[in-house]
C-alpha cells in the first residue's frame, strides 16, 4: 500500500482536498482559481482513466491528458444530474464536497487497481508510438510560458480592464424617478421642476454646477455642488420658460471643476402651449 | 588584453563540429517531442489574442443566452430552473460552468468572457490524441491539428462563451474511445473498458446538446448504411468491414436509446428541442414543389462582412480545407474500391467513413437551410464537426507531399495567412466584419441607468446584439421587464440608448437611427446618451 500511496495519485488526493478546502473556506483568489480548474477539469478524469487504464505504459501523456480532461466533464456532467435530483441541489458547497468525494473514491480504486500483481498490459502493436514528453528544463519552459501567457491574460482583462473609466453620470428622471413621466407642456410663465442626478465617478470629488438654458438663455443656475469620489447627487431645479416658439429645447449643462463650455448636456423639448 | 581572432565568415563550418551526432539526434528528439506542447502553447496564444483583442470585453447572442442559462442555474441551484433562462437543448455545459464557479468563486462574466477561451486552448491535446489514432502517425496528427487551428468557423465556436467547447472536446473523446475500442477487441478488460468510457462520454455529449447527439446519430447511422453497401458491393475492400458494420449497428441503437432516455424521462426542456423539427417536411415539399423566391439563410452570412472579397478571402481556409480534403477523401475511395490500396487499420477506415457521414450530413443540413427550418444555418453550425474530420483527412494527403524548399517555404507563408485570416474572422475583427461583437465600459453604464430607471419599456441599443448581450453577461436580464429593440423602425421604441460606436455601427450597416434619438435628451456620460421621444399625445409617458 506504502508502494502505492507513493505515486502520483497521492498528490491527487492532496491537490483535491484543497481545492475543497479553499473553496469552502474562500481562500486567496489566485489559488482558488488554479486549484479549482484542476479539480474541475483534469483530476476527476485523471483519477477514472487511472482505475480503467492502472498502467503506467497503457497510455502516454497526450492520451492520459485528453482521458482526464474529457472525463472530468462527463463525470461532471452525470454528478449534476444526480445532485439536481437530490435534496441538496447544485448548491455550492454540495458541489464541491461531492465531486472531492468522487474524485477521492475513484482515486481509491485507481489505486487498488494499481496494486493488483498480475495486470494485463495493453498491447497494441498497430498504433503510432507514444508521444515522449521533453526532457525537464524544455517542458518547464514550455509550461511557464504558457502559464505566463494563461495568467498574464487573465490579469490584465480581470483587474485592470474591467475597471470604469473615470466619468460622471449626469441624469434627469421624471416625477416617478424613471426615464419617463417629464413636462412636455407647460404654459408660458408656469414653473416647471424636474429632477435631476449627478454620480460622480472621477475617483475624486469634484465641484459641479448646473445651468438650465432657453436657447443661449440662462433660466436658472444650480451650485456649486460637491460631491465625493463614488457619491451621487440628486436634487431639484426649477424654472420658468418665456413666451417664444411652441416646441423648444431646453438645456441643461453640467459643468465641472469651473471648466468653461459644459461638461455634460441634457436637452428636453417642451411644448409651451399657450404661445400657439 | 586579449582578443579573440575574427573568423571570416565563408570558414564557418556548417554545422559546430564538435556537436556529435548523438547530441543533434538528441536535440531533434526534444523538438519533436515539445511539438505538442509547443501547438498548444500556439492555442493559447489564439485564445489570449481573442481575449485581449477587446479586452475582455466581448459578447455575442449565443454566449449570453448560455450565461443567462448558468446564471439561473448558479442562482436556483436547480437543474431545470423554476425562474431565468433554462437551455432547452442540454444542461452539460451550464453544469460544468457551475461546478468550475463553486470550486474558483471566480464571477460568471469572468468565466465565460476570459476564463473560457483560454480553456479552449485544452482542445489541442483531445484532437492531437484522436488524430494520431485515425491516422496512425504522430506526424500526420500534428498537421491536421495545424490545419484545424486556422479554421475560422472552428476557432469561433470555440472560443466564444457557448455550449460548443464542451461539446467539441466531449465529440473528439467519443471518437477516440470508439476508435481506440477496435484495437483493443482481443483484450476484454480493456475493451470493456473503452466501451463503457464512450457510452459515459456520449451520454455526457447529449446531456450538453441533444441536437448535437442527433447530428451523432446520424453520422454513425450514414457510416452503418455505407459500411453495408460497400460489404454488399464490394466484399474484398478489407476484411474489417462486417467487424464495424455489427458494431457501429449497435452503437446507433444504444445511443438511440440514450438519447430517447434523456429527452423523455430525464431532461423535460428537451422536448421543447423536439418542436425544430416540426413541419420540416411540409418545408422541404414547398421548397422543391413551389417557383416561390425565399429568403436566402445564407444573407446574413455574407452580409456581416464588408465586403464579399473580403468574406471569401477571411473563409479562404474553409475552402481549401474542404476541397483538398475531397480531393484526398475521393483519391482514397477510389484505391480501396480497385483494390489498389486497402486501409491501414480500423483508425484509417473509420476516418474515411466518419468523414463521409459528416459530409453527408452537412449536405442534409444544406438541404435543411433552403426549407428555411426553424433552426437557420444549420450548414454553419455543422461545419465544425466536418472540419474537425476533414483536417485529418487533408492532412493524410499532405503528410505524403514532400515540397521543393521554395514551396515548402510558400506553403508556411500561405498557413501563416490563412491563420491570421482565421484570427481576423473568429474575432470579427470591425477591420472586417459588421457585427460587431466587442462594447465599452461607458456603454455598460449607460445601460446599468437606463434599466435601472426604465420599466417595461422598449429599448434601442444598436443595431445587432453587442451591447446588450454585453449587458446579459455582466449583469443578467432586465429586471424591470425592459425590451432590447435592435430594429429602429419599431413604433414601440421610445427610448435609445446612443454611443458613437452605435453611431459608426449603423452607418456601417446603412441602419437609420429610431425615431427617439430626435428627442430628449436625458442622460449623458461623456460617451453615451439616452434619448427619449417626446410625448405626441396626453397618453405617451
Amino acid at each position: 500500500m506504502m508502494q502505492v500511496m507513493r505515486n502520483e495519485l497521492s498528490g491527487l488526493v492532496v491537490v483535491a482536498l484543497a481545492a475543497c478546502a479553499a473553496a469552502l473556506f474562500d481562500g486567496p483568489p489566485a489559488l482558488r482559481i488554479l486549484l479549482g480548474l484542476v479539480a474541475v477539469l483534469f483530476l476527476p478524469g485523471y483519477a477514472l482513466a487511472a482505475a480503467a487504464f492502472p498502467n503506467r505504459e497503457d497510455l502516454d501523456w497526450v492520451s492520459r491528458t485528453t482521458m482526464s480532461l474529457a472525463l472530468s466533464l462527463a463525470l461532471v456532467i452525470v454528478l449534476a444530474f444526480v445532485l439536481g435530483q437530490s435534496p441538496w441541489g447544485l448548491q455550492e458547497a454540495p458541489l464541491v464536497v461531492t465531486l472531492t468525494g468522487l474524485t477521492l473514491l475513484i482515486a481509491a480504486v485507481a489505486a487498488v487497481r494499481r496494486s493488483w500483481p498480475a495486470r494485463a498490459r495493453l498491447i497494441a502493436a498497430d498504433r503510432p508510438g507514444p508521444w515522449p514528453l521533453p526532457g525537464g528544463t524544455t517542458l518547464l519552459l514550455l509550461i511557464g510560458l504558457g502559464g505566463a501567457i494563461v495568467f498574464g491574460t487573465m490579469a490584465f482583462t480581470a483587474i485592470w480592464s474591467r475597471q470604469d473609466t473615470p466619468h460622471t453620470e449626469f441624469f434627469v428622471v421624471g416625477e416617478t424617478g424613471l426615464a419617463q413621466d417629464y413636462p412636455w407642456s407647460v404654459r408660458p410663465g408656469e414653473r416647471v421642476a424636474v429632477a435631476l442626478g449627478i454620480a460622480n465617478h472621477e475617483r475624486a470629488p469634484a465641484q459641479y454646477r448646473v445651468i438650465v438654458e432657453d436657447g443661449q438663455v440662462p433660466l436658472a443656475e444650480t451650485g456649486p455642488l460637491l460631491v465625493e469620489a463614488g457619491e451621487s447627487w440628486t436634487g431639484s431645479v426649477s424654472f420658468t420658460p418665456d413666451r417664444g416658439p411652441a416646441d423648444r429645447p431646453i438645456d441643461f449643462v453640467l459643468e465641472k471643476d469651473g471648466q468653461p463650455n459644459g461638461y455634460r448636456h441634457l436637452r428636453l423639448w417642451l411644448d409651451v402651449a399657450d404661445s400657439r | 588584453m586579449r582578443t579573440w581572432p575574427a573568423v571570416p565568415l565563408r570558414s564557418r563550418p556548417a554545422a559546430l563540429p564538435y556537436v556529435s551526432a548523438g547530441l543533434r539526434a538528441s536535440v531533434k528528439d526534444q523538438v519533436v517531442a515539445s511539438l505538442p506542447i509547443v501547438i498548444v502553447l500556439y492555442a493559447i496564444v489564439i485564445a489570449a489574442y481573442f481575449v485581449l483583442r477587446y479586452a475582455g470585453q466581448w459578447a455575442e447572442g449565443d454566449t449570453a443566452a448560455i450565461t443567462l442559462a448558468i446564471r439561473s442555474m448558479w442562482e436556483t441551484g436547480e437543474l431545470v430552473p423554476h425562474t431565468g433562462l433554462v437551455y432547452p437543448s442540454g444542461y452539460g455545459h451550464t453544469a460544468v460552468s457551475i461546478m468550475i464557479l463553486a470550486f474558483t468563486g471566480m464571477s460568471i462574466d469572468t468565466l465565460q468572457q476570459i476564463v473560457g477561451p483560454l480553456m479552449a486552448a485544452l482542445l489541442v491535446l483531445p484532437a492531437l490524441a484522436l488524430y494520431r489514432e485515425l491516422t496512425s502517425s504522430n506526424r500526420t496528427a500534428l498537421i491536421a491539428v495545424v490545419l484545424l487551428l486556422i479554421q475560422p468557423e472552428f476557432l469561433f465556436v470555440v472560443l466564444r462563451g457557448s455550449h460548443e467547447r464542451t461539446l467539441r472536446l466531449l465529440m473528439l473523446m467519443a471518437l477516440l474511445l470508439l476508435v481506440r475500442s477496435f484495437r483493443y477487441r482481443s483484450q476484454p478488460a480493456a475493451y470493456v473498458a473503452h466501451v463503457l468510457l464512450f457510452y459515459l462520454t456520449v451520454y455526457a455529449l447529449i446531456a450538453t446538446n441533444i441536437l448535437f447527439g442527433f447530428s451523432f446519430i446520424v453520422a454513425i447511422a450514414i457510416v452503418v448504411v455505407t459500411v453495408w453497401l460497400w460489404s454488399s458491393w464490394f466484399p474484398r475492400v478489407w476484411g474489417g468491414l462486417p467487424a464495424l458494420s455489427g458494431r457501429l449497428t449497435f452503437i446507433t441503437i444504444a445511443v438511440l436509446i440514450i438519447g430517447f432516455t434523456f429527452i423523455f424521462y430525464m431532461y423535460d426542456p428537451a422536448k421543447m428541442t423536439l418542436q425544430a423539427f416540426n413541419g420540416i417536411l411540409n418545408k422541404l415539399a414547398a421548397l422543391l414543389l413551389t417557383t416561390q423566391a425565399t429568403s436566402s439563410p445564407y444573407q446574413t452570412v455574407t452580409g456581416g462582412w464588408v465586403s464579399l472579397p473580403v468574406y471569401f478571402l477571411l473563409s479562404s481556409g474553409t475552402y481549401l480545407l474542404i476541397l483538398g480534403s475531397i480531393v484526398v477523401w475521393a483519391r482514397q475511395g477510389y484505391l480501396w474500391l480497385r483494390g489498389a490500396a486497402r486501409p491501414a487499420g480500423p483508425g484509417q477506415a473509420l476516418l474515411w467513413l466518419l468523414y463521409t457521414g459528416f459530409a453527408v450530413q452537412g449536405m442534409l443540413a444544406a438541404v435543411s437551410d433552403l426549407t428555411g427550418n426553424a433552426m437557420n444555418n444549420l450548414q454553419l453550425r455543422s461545419f465544425p464537426s466536418f472540419a474537425m474530420l476533414a483536417a485529418p483527412m487533408l492532412a493524410t494527403g499532405l503528410a505524403e507531399w514532400r515540397p521543393w524548399p521554395s514551396l515548402r517555404l510558400a506553403t508556411g507563408v500561405l498557413v501563416g495567412m490563412l491563420a491570421a485570416c482565421a484570427l481576423l474572422k473568429a474575432t470579427n475583427d470591425p477591420l472586417v466584419s459588421n457585427q460587431w461583437t466587442f462594447y465599452t465600459r461607458d456603454e455598460m453604464t449607460a445601460m446599468r441607468w437606463v434599466d435601472a430607471h426604465s420599466e417595461h419599456t422598449h429599448i434601442w441599443t444598436g443595431p445587432n446584439e453587442r451591447v446588450t448581450a454585453g449587458y446579459s453577461v455582466e449583469h443578467g436580464p432586465s429586471l424591470a421587464g425592459n425590451v432590447w429593440v435592435g430594429t429602429p423602425e419599431v413604433r414601440t421604441v421610445r427610448v435609445a440608448v446612443l454611443s458613437d460606436l452605435l453611431y459608426l455601427q449603423s452607418v456601417r450597416l446603412r441602419q437609420a437611427l429610431p425615431p427617439a434619438v430626435a428627442g430628449s435628451r436625458v442622460y449623458d456620460n461623456g460617451a453615451v446618451q439616452v434619448y427619449r421621444a417626446v410625448p405626441t399625445s396626453p397618453y405617451q409617458r
